[in-house]
């Protein structure tokens, strides 16, 4: 029975230590959600986007290799509040709530909530044509939290959220699970380009024109504790914005994205 | 048709999108293959705590940690497991394949016990009185008498075991391990379109499946000639 009993201590032994490689110390380890042009998405089999350049540019800064995971978006925050990832950069919008669990950079973009149906749907057009419908929606995002706000406020009344692990995923249901999208600016933008004129795609607003929500800046998130880490990602971020360089991958990976999704 | 080529284009062949396919089918086979070893190892661990515990009375403090872990493991779902794995006990780590493994394995491990212990249940009591009489301990018995004999009993059991770990694997995604499910996610995250990367993976899902099967089929037989 020793034998045996020394023998599982072995193996446990063996395995923390293999789990524990995923713990080193020279690496910046970086949580996204793959699912979000132009940000972060898939192309050629890698992970790219506007969000993986500027945590390129903070790795190089700090020398340190660059790891990037792509899990599901919302359980990113929570796991830079744990230490697991080092840094969360997902197109997250900067909110109180999520500022109560981790630290916020500065922000880097800016974005408005829009809307896509099909192509040939005319009679959702605005703000109150969305009560009572289905509506497709990435989990966890602040279209998320928006909408989900607007239904408990009775504003949209008996509508309901259908959520899918990425807006891409919700806009293949548009007309049999949901009848609207509704998701990021430019990520709206990118999908309407890709769906050969199937759908399209137009800001939220009120019934009577005016901003239905308000302007969403996106940040890049690391544990509260970690200032040291959370000053070179301003420093850098600062210098990508004003050099240009934030605005120029915007441009180049929506482009990108949209040429190859057809 | 041209519905078909499409699909078929902008899934498998635009950017070298099969190559994830593949990869996942890699994480899948990896994940399924080596928490179903931890699975034999841990459910053999317990068969015999068990197993002893019932005959003798000894062991009592092993016998209960098996009993909580099999309540704790059978009561519980897998995905609820796996989180708690990845987000609370190794937090320390992301290495989401390896959690997965020992996440899958560990649960495993519950189920392949009972099979274990029935294998063991199914060998004559009579072989163990035998070992006994014969002057081995009971460790010695269990181990060179009851053991082999009752592996051989459960072998294609443990092998359907594998078959369902193969597809149970398919929640692992929720990890950020690319497996053959999150390949597919993957893709259609770019594509929005649904229809061939799901069909796909069911279709690769059940060939795998279909395979081992025959081979778990053959081996009943083979094992089940042996004994006359």
């Amino acid at each position: 029975m020793k034998k045996i009993l020394s023998l599982v201590l072995a193996l446990a032994l063996i395995i923390c230590c293999f789990a524990g490689c995923g713990a080193k110390k020279d690496t910046l380890t970086v949580y996204t959600e793959a699912g979000f042009a132009p940000y972060e998405f898939v192309y050629n089999n890698e992970i790219v986007g506007v969000d993986i350049e500027i945590v390129k540019a903070v790795a190089e800064k700090l020398g340190k290799e660059l790891v990037v995971k792509d899990v599901k978006f919302d359980t990113i925050v929570g796991a830079v509040k744990s230490g697991k990832a080092d840094i969360g950069a997902a197109g997250i919008t900067i909110n109180d709530e999520r500022k109560e669990e981790v630290a916020f950079s500065i922000p880097y973009s800016s974005t408005e909530q829009y809307v896509i149906v099909k192509a040939d749907n005319n009679t959702i057009v605005n703000l109150d044509n969305l009560k009572g419908i289905k509506i497709g929606i990435q989990n966890g995002t602040t279209s998320d939290f928006m909408i989900d706000g607007l239904i408990k406020d009775n504003t949209l009344a008996g509508s309901t959220i259908v959520p899918y692990d990425a807006p891409a995923l919700a806009a293949a249901a548009l007309g049999s699970k949901v009848e609207a999208v509704v998701t990021d600016k430019l990520t709206a933008q990118i999908i309407v380009d890709g769906s050969n004129g199937a759908y399209k795609t137009f800001k939220l607003v009120k019934a009577d024109g005016s901003d239905a929500a308000e302007v969403e800046e996106y940040g890049i998130c690391v544990s509260k504790e970690n200032t040291e880490l959370l000053k070179t990602i301003n420093e850098v971020l600062q210098g990508l914005l004003d050099d240009g360089s934030v605005a120029k991958w915007e441009k180049e990976f929506n482009d990108k994205a949209a040429t190859v999704t057809e | 048709m041209n519905f078909i080529i499409e699909g078929f284009e902008k899934t498998f062949i635009r950017e070298d999108r099969y190559k994830m396919f593949l990869e996942g089918i890699g994480n899948t086979l990896m994940v399924a293959l080596f928490a179903t070893l931890i699975g034999v190892f841990i459910g053999a661990l317990i068969a015999i705590v068990k197993t002893i515990h019932k005959q003798s009375n000894k062991l009592k403090i092993l016998n209960a940690i098996a009993e909580i872990y099999t309540t704790i493991i059978r009561g519980t779902p897998v995905v609820v497991q796996l989180l708690i794995m990845y987000n609370i006990v190794f937090v320390w780590s992301d290495n989401a394949v390896l959690i997965g493994i020992i996440g899958f394995g560990i649960n495993s491990g519950a189920y392949v016990a009972e099979i274990i212990r029935a294998g063991i249940n199914a060998v004559d009591i009579g072989q163990t009185e035998a070992g006994r009489s014969l002057g081995l301990s009971q460790g010695q018995t269990m181990r060179s008498i009851v053991l082999p004999q009752a592996i051989k009993n459960v072998l294609p059991a443990i092998g359907n075991e594998f078959i369902s770990l193969l597809k149970e694997t398919s929640v692992i995604g929720f990890l950020g391990v690319i497996d053959l499910t999150k390949a597919a996610e993957r893709v259609i995250s770019r594509t929005a379109d649904v229809y061939f990367p799901y069909i796909t993976i069911a279709l690769i899902y059940l060939a795998f499946v279909y395979i081992l099967n025959y081979f778990v089929k053959k081996l009943e037989k083979r094992l089940a000639k042996s004994d006359h």
